[in-house]
């Protein structure tokens, strides 16, 4: 493609506007979607690690993230990322973001979204972090799990949001360095002039 | 969120990909510019505090981006409080470079800056880094010596330490140093220190006794205890032996009242089973003792301890036992 014309469909990409649905809970429990993940989101999950090895693999819901660990060895999907949202009276109480194939165990059935597509996944996310603490801490890590260039674009936003709680801006800047993108670099690099 | 065409995972994730790439290519730069443009609407307290968050976040990045930032910030125009933050991350990274960049603030900076990178150095544990600071602790003021040793205990470099205690011509400094070793619990370096010392003093006496404490060093102390040469050692020894607190000790306090007759070191012996908090062994001595005076003294050791043996020793006096 000629640069012309490939700097004129970035512009048009760029420009549209995209269509974001928020995710809808019927139901009280557990829901489940799946988005294309970055490169912090591709070995996202629990382990249980005992003098080197890993002697399992895989996370409960509800029980907080404990055991969770972002470990370069053991890589779990190179493709997906599953984000998990818990409704408890109708109000969302736990967000979690697991690499895709990583084994997840929950007392109650999780109900599977289809379709969801990273702009939505990341507008809903995005509309929990004016909600309870520990749910924008959660909401902050699964917004940096998503495909790399939406994720820095979204945790941009969020380092540049004077509306939201500082320590949100704070918690986007750590998911940000974590990304080790050099798109994320380069604008923490910026930050700094 | 179930209105949308049926899509099966592999096709959402491909169309999201696509729209990534076009759009990534578009964001990077844009990103890039629209940093500082925001914080340009900020106070100069949230520039700031973002600035610092985002030194904090290298830590969690990998060391080849977070170093030349890093040393963006230790060599750029920034405060002390950022330069410090950025040096931590220096510390953290186990590259030649960023131990260099630290050394520099070392040999070139002042003030508490210079003294913080010192620390750094000793957080680092990188034995070059370590090597150098013997030098800076010759050369250094006060501050920058005390900066030196707070290193080479960050870093438990007993070995370090052990050099310059046996080099220093200053009582104070070597009253420092011994402290120094006491907190990293350099037994073996404590006792090899007390037959090399160049130079002797109250001073360095109290501190090697209370770096034995502090290390938990039970015979060298019960050896200065037991020492009835030098009364005012032995006295601070067995001071030492109730802070070490272990049955042992007490048992050696107990040993020393026993075998004296003079009150002061009787006394001392008293004095360490409180600092230890045996009552059981001070209710032991009030039972045997015949001195009245002394009696006295141990039934106070054990009204301070708020000890409930004191009961004991109150229903026995009322019953006319003593």
């Amino acid at each position: 493609m000629r640069r012309p014309a490939l700097a004129a469909l970035c512009l048009l990409l760029a420009a549209a506007p995209v269509a974001a649905a928020e995710p809808r809970f019927d139901d009280d429990g557990w829901y489940r979607w799946e988005v294309a993940s970055g490169s912090s989101g591709q070995n996202a999950c629990c382990h249980q690690i005992r003098n080197g090895k890993v002697l399992q693999t895989g996370c409960d819901l509800g029980v907080g993230i404990n055991e969770f660990t972002i470990e370069e060895d053991c890589v779990v999907n190179l493709d997906a990322v599953q984000i998990f949202a818990e409704v408890r009276n109708g109000k969302v109480r736990e967000i979690r973001a697991l690499s895709g194939n990583c084994p997840v165990r929950a007392d109650t059935p999780i109900r599977t979204l289809e379709n969801v597509t990273t702009a939505e996944s990341i507008a809903w996310l995005e509309t929990q972090l004016y909600e309870r603490e520990s749910v924008m801490e959660e909401a902050v890590m699964a917004l940096s799990l998503h495909a790399d260039s939406e994720a820095l674009a979204s945790l941009s936003a969020l380092v540049e949001n004077q509306g939201l709680a500082f320590q949100i801006r704070e918690q986007a800047l750590f998911w940000l360095a974590q990304s080790g993108t050099e798109e994320a670099f380069a604008y923490i690099d910026r930050l700094l002039d | 969120m179930s209105q949308h065409k049926p899509m099966n995972t592999k096709q959402n994730i491909f169309r999201t990909f696509t729209f990534s790439l076009a759009l990534g290519l578009v964001t990077a730069s844009m990103l890039a510019a629209s940093a500082t443009t925001v914080l340009a609407q900020e106070s100069d307290n949230e520039v700031e505090a973002l600035q610092i968050a985002a030194v904090e976040a290298l830590i969690a990045a990998p060391p080849e981006r977070a170093l030349p930032l890093a040393r963006k910030v230790v060599e750029g125009d920034f405060n002390d409080e950022m330069k410090e933050r950025a040096l931590f991350v220096l510390s953290q990274i186990r590259e030649p470079e960023a131990q260099e960049i630290i050394l520099n603030v070392v040999r070139e900076g002042s003030g508490e800056l210079r003294n913080e990178a010192v620390r750094m150095m000793g957080i680092s544990g990188d034995p070059d880094a370590l090597a150098q600071l013997r030098g800076l602790y010759a050369e250094g003021d006060e501050e920058l010596r005390e900066a030196v040793l707070e290193a080479y205990i960050i870093a438990d470099d007993e070995d370090s330490v052990f050099e310059l205690a046996t080099q220093t011509t200053d009582e104070e400094a070597l009253s420092q140093l011994v402290e120094a070793l006491g907190i990293m619990g350099a037994h073996d370096k404590l006792r090899q220190l007390r037959g090399q010392l160049s130079i002797s003093g109250e001073e360095v006496s109290e501190a090697l006794i209370e770096a034995y404490a502090i290390a938990g060093d039970f015979e060298s102390l019960r050896e200065m205890a037991m020492d009835t040469s030098n009364p005012e050692q032995q006295i601070k020894a067995m001071e030492g032996l109730g802070i070490i607190g272990s049955s042992e000790a007490d048992a050696a306090l107990v040993e020393i009242y026993r075998g004296t007759d003079n009150a002061e070191v009787r006394e001392a012996a008293m004095e360490g089973l409180m600092i230890s908090g045996n009552d059981e062994l001070l209710l032991e001595l009030y039972r045997a003792s015949n001195d009245p005076a002394e009696k006295r003294q141990l039934l106070e050791y054990l009204v301070i301890l708020d000890s409930d043996a004191i009961w004991e020793v109150i229903d026995r006096a009322l019953e006319g036992g003593h």
